[in-house]
C-alpha cells in the first residue's frame, strides 16, 4: 500500500515538473506556491484518517453507505481542496479510500466494484485498474467479472437516468410501444447517452411494481401507467427542468 | 398507510402524504390518539396509494395528501368513514368499510403475507407482539435439531424458489454432509419479471425471514448465513440490514442466541443484476466474487456449497413460512393444501386485470377462483385468453384449464411451472408469438453463455419466432421449433436453459391456431405484430386532439387541429405510438384480410 502511495505521488511530481504551464496551471499559479501547497504528509493524513473513518463505519455497521461514503468524501473533498486543488488526484485518493475500506480479499470484488460505481456512478479503466492490483487479479478478471453483471456501466451517464421497465406486465400493456417512443425522440437506443449528455435510456427486466405497468423511471422517481405521449412530455420537462 | 413501492409511485408523493397525515392529526389535536405509521406492501397495489385505520380494519383507497384532512377529521372526529375513499365493489356498487371484507381479501388465506401491511418493518417490537421470535425459542427450548428437521419434512413443505423441492429433506441432506462449517443462504435474487413478492416481503416482514433463517440454521447446525439481495431493490436492503442490526441487538443474532451455545450471523449480499444467479450453483459462484456461471450438479451445494463446505440455499418465502410451522405445528400446516403441495402460495396477479397485486391462496385454488374471485377478471370488456405463470420458465395456460386446481403437480402435468409465482393475465389483444419471443429474447439476454443448448439454441428458436412474427414463416417452422425445444430442454446445464423453452412448448400446444394464422394466413389475430397490421383512424372517434400528430415519430399523421386525422400509410411504420396516445381511442388496428376490405372499398 505504502510504495503503491509513494510511487503515485512520484507520477504526479513529474507531471508537474514537465507540464508547469500545462492545464493545471490555470489550477495553480505558480511552481513554488505548488510547493507550499502540496504538503504530502499532511494530504496521507487526511487520506489516512478518512479511510479509517470508512473502516470504522465498515466494521461497526459491516457495510457502508451510499450516504456514509458521501459524507465522509465531502469531508475529505474539503479537507483536500484546501491543500490539494486538483480533482483527478482527489478522485484517485477517493478512490483509494474506498477500496482500502473493504478487506483484500479476492472474493471482494464484487462489493468493491458496486461501492467504487456507487461514487463515481460508472467504472473507469483507471479504477478497474487500481481495484485489481488491490485485489491481486489481473485486469482481465475483474473485467470479466463487472462485465457479467448488468448493474455495472463503463461510461460516464447522463444527467438524467431514463430507465424503462420491460417487465413481463409492462411488456403486455405496452412498454415496447413506449421504448420506442423513448428510442425514436431522444434518438438514442437503449443503453445508449444522448450526445448534449443529459439522458441515459436504460432498460430493466422488472421493477417491481406490476400495478402501475407500463411504469418507467425517471432519476429517481417512478411514473406509472405511462403513455408514449406522456413520456415524450415528461421527457421534455425534464430536459427543460434541468437545464 | 402503506409504503411499499406499488402504492408510492414516487417517493415525494408518499412523503407529502404522510407529511399531510400528520399535520392532520396535528390540528385536530389527536396525537395522543392516532399514530400515524407506515406499513410494507398491503398487495392491493391497484387501489393504492392505501391507508388503513387499525384496530377496525378501515380500508381507504386512493389516497391523496389532499384527502388527508378528511380522513382525520371525518373519521376520528365525527366518527364516520369517508365514504368516496372507501373500497368500490365493481359488481354491486356497494362501498366496503371493513379490510377483510373487500373481496380481493376475504378469498385469501394470508399465511406467509400474514404480517404485511399489519406491522412497521423497521421496528422489531411490531414483530414481536405479533408473536414474532416465538418460534425461535420453542425451537432452541424445546426442539432438538433433529426434531425441527422432523417437523419440517412433516409439513410437507416445498421450497418456494420454483422447483419445489422437500424443504426439510434438503436442510436434513445439509445436517449429514460432512464438511465444517455450513451456510445457509436466502435466495432472495428475484429476477422474474412481473414477480415481487420476494421483494414485499423483505421490505414488509423482513424479520419473518430472519427468523426463519436462525431456526433453518440451528437446525443444521449452520454458524453463518447469507442473503442474496438483487441491488435493485435498495429498500429491502436497507430494511433488512435494520432488521438484522435490532435482531442482534435483542440477542436473536450473534453469539449465543438466547443465551444457549448456538451462535450464527448473517451477511448481507447484494447482487449486482443477472438473472441466472437465482440458480443456486451460480449464485454460489457470485457470492465468491466470481462470474455466476452455474456448474453441474451433483454435486450439490447441499454437499458442495459456499467456499465448499456444505450450503442449504432456501428462498425467501419458504424461511417466511418456517416460523408459522414451528408455532402451530406440522399437522396444522399440513391439513392446508392438497395431496402433494402443502400449505399456501404466493402469486403476484398482473397483466390485463383489474385487481392486480399480491395475493396468498391455499394450493389447490383453481386459476378462475385465482383470477376472477380474487382479481377481479379482466377489464374493460376484455376477453380472458390465457394466464402466464412462472416467469420465462414457466407457460401460458389457456381459457380451458381455467378450472384447474393450482399446485405443483397440475402445473407441471399442463407445460407450465408454478415457478416463483408471477401469474400475468392475458387477453384477446395479446399475440401469444409474440409473448413467446418475448420471453425468448429475455433468456437469450441473460443466459450466460456457458453452454452451447442454451446460447445457440436459444437464440435459434429466438430467430424463428422473429420470421413469424414478420410474416415469413413457414409451417416447417413449427416442428423445427419443437424439435429444438426439446435439445435445449434436455442439454442445457442449468435450471434456465431446461426450462427455456416452456413459453414456446406451450404456447404452441395450446394456441398452435395463432401460429398457424400468421404462418399461412400472415395475419396476426391480436394484431399485435407490426409486419401484419396497419393502422388507419376511425373518423368518427377521432376529436383531432392532434395528440397523435405531435407523437408519430415519422410524420405520418396528417391533420389540423379540430379536424379529422389521416395516417400516410407510406410513412407510417406500425410501431403503434399513435394508438398507445389517443385519448379517444381513435385508432384502429386492422388486420390483412380487414386491409384488403378497406382497398376493396
Amino acid at each position: 500500500m505504502e510504495s503503491q502511495k509513494t510511487k503515485n505521488r512520484k507520477e504526479s511530481e513529474e507531471d508537474f515538473d514537465d507540464n508547469p504551464t500545462g492545464s493545471m496551471s490555470t489550477v495553480l499559479v505558480d511552481k513554488e506556491e505548488i510547493d507550499d501547497h502540496f504538503d504530502y504528509e499532511a494530504i496521507d493524513g487526511i487520506i489516512e484518517s478518512s479511510g479509517r473513518i470508512l473502516k470504522e463505519i465498515q466494521n461497526k455497521y459491516n457495510y457502508l453507505s451510499k450516504n456514509d461514503i458521501k459524507q465522509v468524501t465531502i469531508s475529505l473533498n474539503e479537507a483536500l481542496s484546501d491543500v490539494f486543488p486538483i480533482l483527478e488526484e482527489i478522485d484517485e485518493r477517493i478512490l483509494e479510500g474506498i477500496i482500502f475500506a473493504k478487506e483484500r480479499k479476492a472474493t471482494n470484488l464484487i462489493p468493491i466494484l458496486q461501492a467504487v460505481q456507487e461514487h463515481f456512478d460508472y467504472l473507469s479503466k483507471m479504477t478497474m485498474k487500481r481495484i485489481s492490483e488491490y485485489l491481486d487479479l489481473s485486469l482481465n478478471e475483474v473485467y470479466s467479472v463487472a462485465t457479467f453483471y448488468t448493474q455495472f456501466k463503463y461510461e460516464k451517464p447522463g444527467e438524467h437516468q431514463i430507465t424503462l421497465c420491460s417487465g413481463t406486465a409492462c411488456f403486455v400493456k405496452g412498454g415496447n410501444i413506449l421504448l420506442d417512443a423513448a428510442e425514436k425522440h431522444l434518438n438514442i437506443k437503449s443503453g445508449e447517452t444522448t450526445e448534449d449528455r443529459m439522458f441515459t435510456l436504460e432498460t430493466v427486466s422488472c421493477m417491481g411494481c406490476c400495478a402501475l405497468a407500463p411504469a418507467v423511471m425517471i432519476d429517481d422517481e417512478i411514473h406509472g401507467h405511462l403513455k408514449p405521449s406522456k413520456l415524450i412530455k415528461l421527457l421534455q420537462k425534464t430536459r427543460k427542468g434541468g437545464s | 398507510m402503506c409504503e411499499g413501492l406499488g402504492c408510492g409511485g414516487s417517493k415525494p408523493g408518499m412523503n407529502e402524504l404522510r407529511e399531510s397525515l400528520i399535520q392532520a392529526v396535528d390540528l385536530h389535536n389527536l396525537s395522543d390518539d392516532v399514530k400515524v405509521d407506515f406499513t410494507g406492501c398491503h398487495g392491493f397495489c391497484q387501489k393504492g396509494p392505501i391507508v388503513v385505520i387499525e384496530p377496525e380494519g378501515t380500508f381507504y383507497t386512493h389516497v391523496k395528501p389532499k384527502d388527508a384532512n378528511a380522513i382525520i377529521k371525518q373519521h376520528f372526529i365525527k366518527s364516520e368513514p369517508v365514504k368516496r375513499l372507501l373500497y368500490k365493489d365493481a359488481e354491486t356498487g356497494k362501498y366496503i368499510q371493513n379490510y377483510d371484507e373487500v373481496p380481493f381479501y376475504k378469498n385469501q388465506q394470508r399465511i406467509i403475507l400474514r404480517n404485511c401491511g399489519h406491522i412497521n418493518p423497521e421496528k422489531i417490537e411490531d414483530y414481536i407482539s405479533e408473536g414474532g421470535y416465538k418460534a425461535l425459542q420453542k425451537s432452541l427450548c424445546d426442539y432438538e435439531p433433529l426434531e425441527v428437521i422432523e417437523e419440517i419434512k412433516k409439513s410437507g413443505l416445498r421450497g418456494r424458489g420454483g422447483a419445489g423441492f422437500s424443504t426439510g429433506m434438503k436442510w436434513s441432506f445439509c445436517r449429514q454432509s460432512p464438511g465444517e462449517p455450513k451456510y445457509i443462504i436466502c435466495n432472495a435474487d428475484e429476477g422474474d419479471p412481473g414477480a415481487f413478492m420476494d421483494r414485499s416481503i423483505l421490505e414488509a416482514d423482513p424479520h419473518s425471514v430472519i427468523e426463519g433463517m436462525i431456526i433453518a440454521a440451528y437446525a443444521m447446525g449452520a454458524t453463518k448465513g447469507y442473503i442474496y439481495v438483487r441491488a435493485e431493490y435498495p429498500v429491502a436492503v436497507r430494511r433488512f440490514r435494520i432488521a438484522t442490526e435490532d435482531a442482534r441487538i435483542n440477542r436473536f443474532l450473534g453469539e449465543n442466541i438466547l443465551d444457549t451455545n448456538f451462535s450464527f450471523d448473517i451477511e448481507i449480499y447484494e447482487g449486482a443484476g443477472a438473472f441466472v444467479c437465482g440458480e443456486e450453483t451460480a449464485l454460489i459462484a457470485s457470492i465468491m466474487g466470481k462470474r455466476g456461471n452455474p456448474v453441474p450438479r451433483p454435486p450439490y451445494p447441499t454437499t458442495t456449497g459456499v467456499w465448499g463446505k456444505p450450503t442449504s440455499i432456501n428462498n425467501v418465502k419458504t424461511f417466511a413460512t418456517v416460523p408459522v410451522i414451528i408455532n402451530r405445528g406440522a399437522e396444522w400446516y399440513s391439513s392446508i393444501g392438497t395431496e402433494d403441495s402443502k400449505g399456501t402460495a404466493i402469486f403476484a396477479l398482473t397483466g390485463k386485470i383489474t385487481n392486480s397485486g399480491l395475493i396468498e391462496v391455499q394450493f389447490g385454488t383453481t386459476l378462475r377462483e385465482i383470477i376472477f374471485d380474487i382479481g377481479g377478471g379482466v377489464p374493460n370488456g376484455y376477453e380472458f385468453k390465457g394466464v402466464q405463470t412462472g416467469g420465462p420458465s414457466g407457460g401460458c395456460l389457456p381459457a380451458s384449464l381455467l378450472d384447474l386446481p393450482v399446485d405443483y403437480k397440475n402445473m407441471a402435468q399442463s407445460g407450465s411451472i408454478l415457478g416463483s409465482g408471477g401469474m400475468i393475465v392475458l387477453d384477446n389483444n395479446d399475440c401469444m408469438v409474440k409473448l413467446a419471443n418475448y420471453f425468448l429474447n429475455f433468456i437469450q439476454e441473460e443466459s450466460c453463455g456457458k453452454c452451447v443448448p442454451c446460447r445457440v439454441g436459444v437464440k435459434a428458436m429466438y430467430d424463428i419466432l422473429q420470421r413469424i412474427i414478420d410474416g415469413q414463416g413457414e409451417m416447417e417452422d413449427l416442428d423445427l421449433l419443437e424439435e429444438l425445444a426439446d435439445t435445449v430442454k434436455l442439454a442445457s446445464l442449468c435450471g434456465l436453459g431446461q426450462t427455456a423453452p416452456n413459453p414456446v412448448l406451450t404456447t404452441i400446444k395450446y394456441f398452435r391456431d395463432e401460429y398457424i394464422s400468421h404462418i399461412v394466413d400472415k395475419s396476426c389475430p391480436a394484431k399485435e405484430c407490426q409486419a401484419l397490421i396497419k393502422f388507419a383512424i376511425d373518423e368518427g372517434l377521432c376529436t383531432g386532439c392532434t395528440i397523435c400528430f405531435q407523437s408519430c415519430p415519422t410524420h405520418a399523421i396528417i391533420g389540423r387541429k379540430g379536424e379529422r386525422h389521416t395516417i400516410d400509410p407510406l410513412r407510417c411504420t406500425q410501431c403503434g405510438i399513435c394508438e398507445a396516445s389517443c385519448p379517444s381511442k381513435a385508432i384502429i388496428k386492422l388486420d390483412r384480410c380487414e386491409m384488403e376490405k378497406v382497398v376493396l372499398v
